[in-house]
């Protein structure tokens, strides 16, 4: 017998749908309710033939649901409100107004927390520096090739801008014995200007030396960082690469955060993406600042911030990061 | 580098696909970028850094797959025979500069027959990117992609007697080079020379005049070993880097090289039908000596995290043709003279980890026994800063450090001296200075964010400032912010205030505040670069730090900028450390308080801070907050600034009676009319 109620209420409802007017409004009372043919009037009819318990139980079923037709009529045949009484709650609202974080500084910071997490001290060097401290320390002996890969902006009196975040290495290093455990993120410089490259640009460096670090530590690391950056489900590869400063030097893959490793677009097909330099601090590097490499070892590693920047927001011009659009700093800025 | 897969296959004995070779190889040591297929062929892309010279060539490739997959090397056809005639009789070698060139072979070959090279030379030349000339020409190209030593063959005819003469240039010494290119030498380059002059710039490229041609039968053939920094440096004057310097630089074969001259000798017999001279003219004054490496297979271990036994290690070094023997637990390694990369223990660490595979190695954490580790308080300024500035409203922007020098200019602080220049810069003038302050690169931005429609900018940056300190470069962590004045859209429920004066201050306020730094002064402003009527300077303990107000008209005009600008800056460098926190709890009176406003009109000198004063000095205790609730200046006030100040009275230990209060407002009416207010 329920069945038929809800039926009723259905229909009154799609009725009530393209009820327009108080006319309309009308009407659907006659049909519904009307003394004589009305569909829940003739319903109401029924309960003489039910027994006693269905009879209350239906009865109070009908009553509810003639309760709800006639507000809805009644509520249809007064009108909408007046405004003042209530608020249009789908009118814009003010935004507060709330500076946002440039998207390579959150980037650094998010960079920064993990490392934090993990016991790394946060340091920081000068950006114009000595060619000693940019490359002669750091094995890269003048006149080599593997200036090559770093062109450099040059300054008077025998100074450069930095190229990598590197430099601070070896401060710490002069100034610090072993354990070292620290992470250098800054501005770092290099005279090219195109869709990947702009002339200032950002890393995270890190740094570890003790006795009996490892390559394997290298690796721990690394995986942990990636991790916790991407995803728990993120793979780590390592390749064998060189950079004038560790020995061994590695490459270090995801699989693509976009495509799990499947092959899309952005990586290429391959299902990696490269992500980090780093390897085992070159021996020649710890000579340099005075620490005996057979009695200590470390390793170091670094990565663009901006390339993470790109990489995660899916842009495809480093350039527009420094044209510091308002549009941009609002879609993919910052909070805190 | 591109290598040719069935020129690999000539090497190497492999039964894998192109594509497995290369996944092993970038494994292991030499990263493939690419595998293209191309014309029934397959062109591995190989980038190899610059420690694996080695590597730079397809018996090098060859000779990594051996190691890496297990496959055996094919021999090289090196063979020829040699005439009777010895090659001394028409050719000598003298080198003057033994440490520019330390080794010169030469041989020569008669009787041979240029023309074109046989088709699979040229197209597997071409394959690897280089273009087809002559046979004689293409058969040197050949075995340098082959075996990766520079050779380079005179025709014999145009070298007078056969002389050689390896040399600095001297200054002003003038070479066309095969590329048909005039060059003047000097002495920090190394040239081969006949008796009287230069045929060739030793390790970078042959003469013109001594060029092999059409009609060449006789050829001397060099092979060299050239100084890797001077071919360099000589390579960068000129701005001619080639196929050789790219390898002297990075390190030639000096005994391997023997290997390439005869393999080129056997090819000028068998493809041009050349007579071999009898021996090789070797001018080698100091020999290589060996190179031996001790390497304790404890430590290799220790050092990867990764069990790696013995037996391991020697088939790791039998692959890698490394002659090596086991005493104990140390290993001694004689390095071939190809291998330029090894030295020290911790290149052959590099070795063994590698051929193992970097995945074999467990991930593992360090245990680093250090105490945990604080922010510096320059990193808790910096933070702070950067959150008042968010907090604000301003949004954060990061900007290139060098600028145009006459913007530079404008916004300098006074007596900053010379800009530091860059002596490179990527565009100049625009970006050849380093900035002495952050305002020209934010007026920058609020210009672009305006050409893209946006009003209401607010934007702030926290970089470093740079100077010239007695000559010594010094860099200041600054933060600094502008907002536009520009009238936002209108919007049904309020519309923005545009930016002012004293949204700049409160910015400024809000900063020191939220540093816990009690000692600002701000004071009448001193800056060119901002409008006199509006401007005020910001100091710390009597230091100079900062400035903030309206950019001046003339400037604006400069950035192409409309309406008006509002900002400020103020070096973080100096107060980090010194802000002195004050999170103490005062619990508000439970007492209820009473407000009394007054309005009056000021003498048109005076100042809001001597009103605060005026009221101040009534010396009443229960007087707890001043309040200016209106200011008003205009023709009915005949200009004077006409206030309502809200004084609030309140104690902390008893409820106020209106008789006290009367009387507390009575002495501070007294005041303020000291001060020839005149009350409304």
């Amino acid at each position: 017998m329920s069945g038929q109620l809800d039926e009723i209420r259905l229909q009154f409802q799609a009725d009530l749908e393209r009820c327009a007017s108080a006319g309309d409004a009308e009407e659907l009372r006659v049909k519904y309710l009307g003394r004589k043919r009305g569909l829940l009037t003739a319903a109401f009819r029924e309960l003489g033939k039910l027994s006693p318990r269905e009879r209350a139980a239906f009865g109070k079923e009908a009553n509810r649901l003639k309760g709800e037709i006639t507000a809805a009529l009644d509520g249809l045949q007064a009108g909408p409100q007046p405004a003042a009484d209530r608020v249009d709650i789908t009118l814009p609202a003010p935004a507060p107004r709330v500076g946002r974080r440039h998207p390579v500084s959150e980037m650094r910071r998010r960079i920064e927390a993990i490392f934090i997490e993990l016991g790394y001290r946060i340091e920081d060097g000068p950006q114009i520096e000595t060619d000693y401290y940019n490359f002669q320390a750091l094995n890269f002996p003048p006149d080599h090739p593997a200036r090559d890969t770093q062109d450099t902006f040059f300054l008077e009196h025998e100074l450069l801008l930095r190229t990598h975040t590197s430099p601070v290495q070896v401060r710490v290093m002069e100034r610090q014995r072993p354990p070292i455990k620290i992470i250098i993120p800054g501005r770092v410089y290099r005279p090219d200007y195109d869709i990947t490259h702009t002339p200032v640009f950002f890393q995270v460096e890190g740094l570890v030396v003790d006795r009996g670090i490892t390559f394997g530590d290298l690796k721990g690391t690394l995986d942990y960082f990636c991790r916790r950056m991407f995803g728990a489900q993120t793979r780590t590869r390592f390749r064998p690469s060189f950079f004038p400063f560790t020995e061994p030097s590695a490459e270090v893959d995801i699989s693509c955060p976009y495509c799990g490793g499947e092959g899309c677009r952005i990586c290429k097909n391959s299902g990696w993406i490269e992500i980090l330099g780093s390897g085992m601090v070159d021996p020649a590097v710890l000579t340099n600042v005075g620490i005996d490499p057979h009695e200590h070892s470390g390793f170091a590693f670094g990565m663009g911030i901006d390339r993470q920047v790109l990489l995660l927001h899916g842009l495809d011009d480093q350039r527009l990061l420094f044209e510091n659009d308002l549009q941009m700093l609002e879609q993919i800025g910052g909070w805190r | 580098m591109r290598f040719s897969w069935e020129w690999l296959l000539e090497h190497v004995e492999l039964q894998s696909e192109p594509q497995e070779a290369a996944d092993l190889l970038s494994k292991h040591g030499l990263t493939v970028d690419e595998v293209i297929e191309e014309g029934g062929d397959v062109v591995l892309d190989i980038d190899i850094t610059p420690n694996r010279p080695d590597a730079m060539n397809v018996r090098g490739v060859a000779r990594e797959l051996v190691a890496v997959a297990g496959a055996p090397l094919r021999p090289l056809a090196l063979g020829y025979d040699e005439a009777q005639k010895p090659a001394a009789e028409l050719c000598s070698v003298r080198i003057d500069d033994p440490q520019g060139c330390r080794r010169f072979c030469a041989r020569v070959i008669e009787g041979v027959t240029n023309g074109p090279a046989p088709d699979w030379m040229a197209r597997r030349l071409e394959r690897v990117g280089l273009r087809s000339i002559n046979l004689l020409v293409d058969i040197t190209n050949y075995v340098l992609w082959e075996l990766g030593h520079p050779l380079h063959g005179y025709d014999l005819a145009l070298v007078p007697g056969g002389e050689i003469v390896v040399r600095r240039a001297a200054a002003g010494e003038r070479l066309r080079t095969i590329d048909d290119v005039e060059r003047t030498l000097d002495p920090s380059i190394l040239a081969i020379a006949d008796r009287e002059r230069a045929i060739g710039i030793g390790g970078v490229m042959g003469g013109a005049d001594s060029e092999i041609n059409e009609a060449t039968v006789g050829i001397l053939l060099e092979g060299a070993y050239f100084d890797p920094v001077l071919i360099r440096r000589g390579s960068r004057k000129l701005g001619l880097s080639t196929e050789a310097s790219y390898r002297f630089e990075r390190g030639a074969d000096i005994n391997g090289m023997v290997e390439a001259i005869d393999r080129c000798c056997h090819l000028y017999q068998r493809l041009a039908g050349g007579s071999v001279l009898a021996g090789m003219v070797d001018q080698y004054p100091a020999p290589r000596e060996p190179v031996r490496i001790e390497m304790e297979g404890k430590r290799l271990c220790s050092f990867a995290g990764l069990e790696i036994p013995a037996k391991r290690v020697g088939e790791i070094f039998e692959a890698l043709e490394l002659p090596a023997r086991r005493e104990g637990d140390i290993w001694t390694v004689d390095v071939p003279s190809r291998r330029v990369d090894l030295e020290r223990e911790a290149d052959l660490f590099e070795e063994a980890i590698r051929i193992v595979g970097y995945d074999k190695v467990p991930a593992t954490l360090p245990h680093v026994d250090l105490p945990p580790a604080g922010a510096t308080p320059l990193q808790s300024t910096v933070d702070a800063a950067e959150g008042a500035m968010l907090a604000a409203g301003y949004s954060e922007v990061l900007n290139y450090d060098f600028v145009d020098p006459e913007q530079n200019r404008i916004f300098a602080p006074a007596g900053a001296g010379e800009p530091i220049e860059v002596l490179n810069p990527i565009a100049a003038p625009q970006m050849s200075v380093m900035r002495q302050s952050l305002a020209p690169s934010l007026l920058t931005n609020i210009r672009h964010n305006h050409t893209r429609g946006q009003t209401g900018v607010r934007l702030f940056e926290i970089a470093r400032t740079f100077f010239y300190e007695g000559g010594a470069p010094v860099e200041r962590t600054t933060v600094g912010f502008a907002a536009d004045a520009l009238e936002p859209a209108p919007f049904w429920h309020s519309t923005p205030r545009p930016a002012d004066f004293f949204e700049s201050k409160g910015v400024m306020e809000f900063l020191f505040t939220r540093l816990d730094l009690r000692d600002m002064i701000i004071s009448e402003g001193s800056a060119e670069f901002l409008e006199p009527a509006a401007r005020a300077d910001v100091s710390h303990r009597g230091e100079q730090v900062g400035w903030f107000g309206q950019v001046a008209e003339g400037v604006l005009a400069r950035f192409d900028l409309p309406g008006a600008v509002f900002g400020g800056q103020i070096e973080l460098e100096g107060l980090a450390g010194e802000g002195a926190p004050d999170r103490r709890f005062r619990r508000g009176s439970r007492f209820p308080s009473v407000s009394r406003d007054i309005s009056f009109t000021l003498g048109s000198e005076a100042t809001f801070a001597q009103v605060r004063g005026a009221i101040e000095a009534a010396g009443v205790e229960e007087l707890v907050e001043i309040r200016l609730l209106d200011l008003y200046r205009g023709e009915s006030t005949s200009g004077k600034p006409s206030l309502t100040v809200r004084v609030v009275y309140q104690s902390r230990d008893r409820t106020l009676t209106q008789e006290e209060v009367e009387s507390y407002h009575g002495q501070v009416r007294g005041s303020l009319s000291k001060l020839g207010v005149e009350f409304r």
